[in-house]
C-alpha cells in the first residue's frame, strides 16, 4: 500500500516538474480595452480562452511554445514564448471589416434593465414571458420584483398591480405608446391583453417622458404588441390549467405586397368550473367568457410609413353565490355577480420620414376607444360609458448634431364618461389640450446624458398645469451608472370604477366632497453596479423612489360598514426601496434575488396611515435554466409576501392584531421545445397557500365585504401548455 | 464474488460501449463567417433528428456536432447544412438557400484573406 502512495506521490511530482505555466493579458490594440472570450490556441488540440479582463493561462509540459490568438472582430495573431517568460501580453488589432464584431452571440437576458437609457427601464423580454406561461398582462410579473400583482376582490377574479406602493392606476399605462387603457377601461386594463400577443414590455420608474402626457406618477408601463413585419407567419397556442382554465390564441401575419403587410390575432379566456374550495357558499373564481379580437396593418412607403390598427373585446364574469340545485327557491335572493364589458378600440400612426437624415421624423398619432360596461354585484349596480379621441403630433430633430436632440409635439385629448351607480348619475366630459418640448443632450466630454422636459395643458375642469420632468444618466466609470429622476403627474379621479372591487361588499358609499384632481410629484433614482464574478456578468440595481401627493383621493375603509371618500386631509407619500441582484451561476443558469420595502402612507382624515392591504416588505429569489442549444428550458420562483395592514375591526381566522400573516409563493415550469412547437408544465402556488376566509358577513346587511382580500384565493394549479408557431 | 465482480465489470463494458458507440461528436467544416451564421446554423440544426448539440465556431469555420449515430449519420447533417445555404466540407452550398442569406454571411472568400 505505501509503495502504491509513493508511486502516486511521485508521479504527481513528476507532473509538476513536467508542468510549465503561463499567465497573460489580451488587450485592444487601439481601445487598450481587455478582450474577453478570445481563444488562446498551442499545442496540438489544446486552448485557453480569456476571462472578462483579458486574462488567460496556459499550462504545458512543453519549454517552447507558439501561442495563435483569434477572435471575432480582431486579426488573428501569434506568439512564441519560453517557459522563462510568464508574463504574457498580447495586443489585437481590431479587424477592418466592421460587421464581423456585429453578432457576438452574447445571450440576451430575459430581462434587460438597459445601461443606455437615461430613464431607469427595465424590458421584460419574450423569453420572460414565456416563464410566466399564463395567460395576459397581469400575470406577467411573477418573476418581477417591481411589480406586484393581488385580487382586487373575492368575488370578481380581477387583479390588479402596484408598483413602488402604489395602486397601478398611478402608472401609465400604454399599449405601444398609445393610452388604450384610460379611463374606465383603466380597471381591467391589464387582464384584456393576450400574454401570446406581446412581444416586450417595458417597464420604467421614475418620471417618464413628457411626450406621452402627464398620466404617469410612479412610472410608465409600455406593452409592445405582435408586429406584422416581424412576428411568425402563423402561431396557434392553447392552455388548459387544473382549475379548469382554458386559453386558445392564434395570429397570422404576412406580407400583402412590397407596401403592405398585415397581422389578424385572435384570442379567448374560458373558465366554466364552479369552484367553492373553503365551502363558503361563494364561488372562489368568476366563471368567464373572453373573446378578443385584433387586427392591424404596417404600410411602409418611400418617405412615409403607416400603421392602422383595431381591437374588439367582450368580456363576461359570473360569479357570487354557488346557485342552489333547480326548483329550491331561497329564502333570501341568493347573492350573483355579472359583469359585462365590450370594448372597441382603433388607432392609427402616420410618420413621415426624411431619407439621410435618421434623425428627424414627424409622427402623427390618432386613436378612439369605446368602452361599455355594465357590472351588477348583488344589488351595487352599475354602468360605465366612455368614448375618447386622442391626437397627437410629435416632431423630432436634432440641434446641429446628434448629441442635442429636440422633441416636441402637441396633444389633443376628448373623453367622455357616462356613468350610473345605485341611483346617481356621474356625467363629465374632458377636453385637454397641451403641447411639450423635450431636450435630450449628450455633453461632448462628459459622462453624462440628460433629459429635460416641459409640458402644458389646459383642462377644461381643473384648468392649466404645468408638467416638468428631468433625468440624468451619470457613468461613474463603465461598470457603475446612476440615474436620477424628477417629475410630476396629474389625473382625474375614476371614483366608482376604480374601487370596483369595493362593489363587493354592503358598505356605505360615502362620497364626502366633489373629487380634485390627483397630483403628485416624485423624486427618486438608481444605482446600477455590473460586476464580474467568476468570469461572470453580474448586475446589481439599488433603487430608491418617493411620491409625494398634492392631492390624493381617498378611499377611506378603515370604519366597518362605511365607505368614505374624500380629497386627502394629511400628507400622502410613499417611499419605495429595492434592491436586484441579477447574474449567471454556471453556462446557462440564471439567478435574480430581490428585495423590496415599500411605505405608502394615506393622508386619511384621522391622520396619515400606512396603505390597507399593502405588503411592506416583499422577497423574490428565481432560478432560470436553460439546456445547452435552448432545447429544455426550466424556471422556479419563490416570493415572501410580508404582512400586510387590515382596517383595525378585522380579526379574523389566519390574521393577528390587524396584520394579515406573511406567506411564501412557489411557481415552477419546464418547457421542451421542438422544430415548431414548444410545450410547457407549470404549477403555480405549489405550497397551495391560501386565504380561507376571504368573505366576510352575509350578503345582506352593512357588515358584508369581500374585498379584504390579501392572499390567494385558489390554491395550487397545474397547468400545461403548448405553442404552435411556423416562421 | 469473482464471477460477479467479472460479470459487473463486462457489463460496464458493454454500457460504456454501447453509449460510446450511440453518441458521438464531429467536425465539419463549413463557410460560416459571423455571428448571424452561427445562429442560423445552430437554430437550423438543433431540432434534426438525433442532434444533441450543435456548436458553430465561426473563426475556425467549424461546426461541431454531437448526435446519436442509431439515429443520424454524417451525411445526413451535411446536407443538411448545404440546405441552409452553407458548405459543408466537399459539399458546396444549396444556390437557392445561399441567395436568402442575409448579407453578411455571403461573403465567405473577405475572411480567407488574412
Amino acid at each position: 500500500m505505501k509503495k502504491i502512495i509513493a508511486i502516486v506521490f511521485s508521479m504527481g511530482i513528476f507532473s509538476a516538474q513536467a508542468q510549465h505555466l503561463w499567465f497573460g493579458k489580451i488587450s485592444n490594440k487601439v481601445s487598450q480595452e481587455p478582450i474577453s472570450g478570445a481563444v488562446v490556441r498551442f499545442g496540438e488540440n489544446e486552448f485557453a480562452l480569456s476571462d472578462a479582463q483579458g486574462r488567460f493561462k496556459i499550462k504545458s509540459s512543453d519549454t517552447l511554445i507558439t501561442l495563435y490568438f483569434s477572435h471575432l472582430g480582431y486579426l488573428p495573431d501569434s506568439l512564441v514564448v519560453t517557459h522563462q517568460q510568464k508574463g504574457i501580453s498580447m495586443q489585437m488589432t481590431p479587424a477592418p471589416v466592421e460587421m464581423k464584431g456585429a453578432n457576438i452571440g452574447r445571450k440576451r437576458r430575459s430581462t434587460e434593465i438597459s445601461t443606455l437609457d437615461s430613464r431607469a427601464v427595465q424590458t421584460i423580454t419574450t423569453r420572460e414571458l414565456q416563464k410566466a406561461a399564463c395567460c395576459n398582462l397581469s400575470e406577467s410579473f411573477e418573476t418581477s420584483a417591481a411589480v406586484d400583482v393581488s385580487l382586487s376582490d373575492a368575488l370578481t377574479g380581477a387583479r390588479r398591480i402596484k408598483m413602488l406602493g402604489l395602486d397601478g392606476k398611478y402608472v401609465q399605462l400604454l399599449t405601444e405608446n398609445t393610452s388604450e387603457f384610460r379611463g374606465l377601461g383603466q380597471a381591467y386594463g391589464i387582464q384584456y391583453v393576450p400574454g401570446h400577443w406581446m412581444e416586450s414590455i417595458q417597464i420604467l420608474k421614475g418620471a417618464g417622458s413628457v411626450a406621452q402626457g402627464y398620466e404617469a406618477f410612479t412610472g410608465q408601463m409600455n406593452v409592445e404588441l405582435l408586429k406584422p413585419r416581424t412576428a411568425e407567419k402563423f402561431s396557434m397556442s392553447a392552455y388548459q390549467s387544473s382549475q379548469g382554465r382554458s386559453e386558445l390564441t392564434a395570429h397570422v401575419a404576412g406580407k400583402v405586397n412590397k407596401a403592405w403587410h398585415g397581422l389578424l390575432a385572435a384570442h379567448t379566456q374560458q373558465e366554466h368550473v364552479r369552484w367553492d374550495m373553503n365551502h363558503d357558499g361563494f364561488l372562489d373564481q368568476p366563471l368567464i367568457n373572453n373573446v378578443n379580437v385584433y387586427n392591424r396593418w404596417h404600410w411602409q412607403g418611400k418617405r412615409a410609413e403607416s400603421q392602422i390598427g383595431i381591437k374588439y373585446l367582450r368580456e363576461s364574469r359570473n360569479g357570487g353565490e354557488v346557485p342552489l340545485p333547480d326548483g329550491i327557491i331561497p329564502f333570501v335572493p341568493q347573492y350573483f355577480i355579472n359583469h359585462h364589458t365590450e370594448r372597441l378600440y382603433a388607432w392609427a400612426k402616420f410618420g413621415i420620414l426624411f431619407p439621410g437624415k435618421p434623425y428627424k421624423s414627424i409622427g402623427n398619432i390618432l386613436s378612439s376607444g369605446l368602452h361599455n360596461q355594465h357590472s351588477q354585484l348583488g344589488w351595487n349596480d352599475y354602468q360605465g360609458k366612455e368614448k375618447n379621441l386622442q391626437y397627437s403630433f410629435l416632431y423630432q430633430t436634432i440641434w446641429k448634431d446628434t448629441r442635442h436632440q429636440i422633441k416636441m409635439g402637441a396633444n389633443y385629448l376628448w373623453d367622455q364618461f357616462d356613468e350610473k351607480f345605485r341611483d346617481s348619475s356621474w356625467n363629465r366630459t374632458e377636453h385637454v389640450p397641451g403641447a411639450f418640448v423635450e431636450w435630450h443632450e449628450k455633453p461632448q466630454n462628459l459622462p453624462l446624458d440628460i433629459i429635460v422636459g416641459l409640458r402644458a395643458d389646459r383642462h377644461n375642469l381643473y384648468g392649466g398645469f404645468l408638467t416638468p420632468r428631468f433625468n440624468l444618466k451619470w457613468n461613474i466609470t463603465e461598470n457603475n451608472i446612476v440615474k436620477l429622476s424628477y417629475g410630476t403627474g396629474f389625473r382625474t379621479v375614476n371614483a366608482l370604477v376604480e374601487n370596483i372591487g369595493f362593489f363587493a361588499s354592503g358598505r356605505e358609499w360615502l362620497v364626502e366632497e366633489a373629487p380634485l384632481a390627483e397630483r403628485s410629484q416624485i423624486l427618486g433614482g438608481s444605482f446600477i453596479k455590473m460586476m464580474d464574478w467568476f468570469g461572470r456578468e453580474w448586475v446589481l440595481t439599488l433603487d430608491y423612489y418617493e411620491t409625494h401627493f398634492q392631492n390624493q383621493w381617498m378611499v377611506d375603509v378603515e370604519e366597518s360598514g362605511k365607505l368614505r371618500m374624500y380629497n386627502q386631509k394629511s400628507p400622502s407619500f410613499s417611499k419605495s426601496f429595492q434592491a436586484e441582484l441579477n447574474g449567471e451561476l454556471f453556462e446557462g443558469t440564471t439567478l435574480r434575488l430581490a428585495y423590496k420595502y415599500d411605505d405608502p402612507r394615506s393622508g386619511f382624515s384621522g391622520g396619515a396611515k400606512i396603505r390597507p392591504l399593502v405588503e411592506q416588505h416583499r422577497f423574490l429569489a428565481n432560478v432560470g435554466w436553460e439546456s445547452y442549444n435552448g432545447k429544455w428550458l426550466a424556471d422556479a420562483t419563490i416570493t415572501h409576501t410580508g404582512r400586510k395592514r387590515l382596517p383595525a375591526y378585522y380579526n379574523l381566522p389566519q390574521t393577528a392584531l390587524g396584520y394579515s400573516p406573511g406567506f411564501f409563493l412557489v411557481n415552477g415550469q419546464v418547457t421542451k421545445k421542438f422544430r415548431h412547437a414548444d410545450w410547457y408544465l407549470g404549477v403555480e402556488n405549489a405550497l397551495n397557500f391560501r386565504q380561507h376566509h376571504p368573505i366576510v358577513g352575509a350578503p345582506v346587511g352593512p357588515g358584508f365585504d369581500a374585498a379584504m382580500v390579501w392572499g390567494p384565493i385558489m390554491g395550487r394549479n397545474i397547468y400545461l401548455g403548448m405553442r404552435y408557431k411556423i416562421k | 464474488m469473482k464471477k460477479i465482480t467479472l460479470a459487473f465489470l463486462f457489463f460496464l463494458g458493454f454500457l460504456g460501449s454501447k453509449a460510446q458507440n450511440k453518441i458521438i461528436t464531429d467536425t465539419i467544416s463549413s463557410s460560416t463567417v459571423c455571428g448571424t451564421c452561427k445562429s442560423i446554423l445552430e437554430e437550423g440544426l438543433k431540432f434534426e433528428k438525433g442532434v444533441i448539440r450543435v456548436t458553430v465556431v465561426p473563426d475556425e469555420k467549424k461546426i461541431i456536432l454531437k448526435y446519436r449515430v442509431d439515429k443520424t449519420d454524417r451525411m445526413t447533417l451535411k446536407n443538411k447544412i448545404t440546405m441552409l445555404g452553407y458548405q459543408a466540407d466537399e459539399l458546396l452550398a444549396d444556390p437557392q438557400a445561399f441567395e436568402s442569406l442575409p448579407a453578411c454571411c455571403k461573403k465567405p472568400h473577405e475572411d480567407e484573406k488574412h
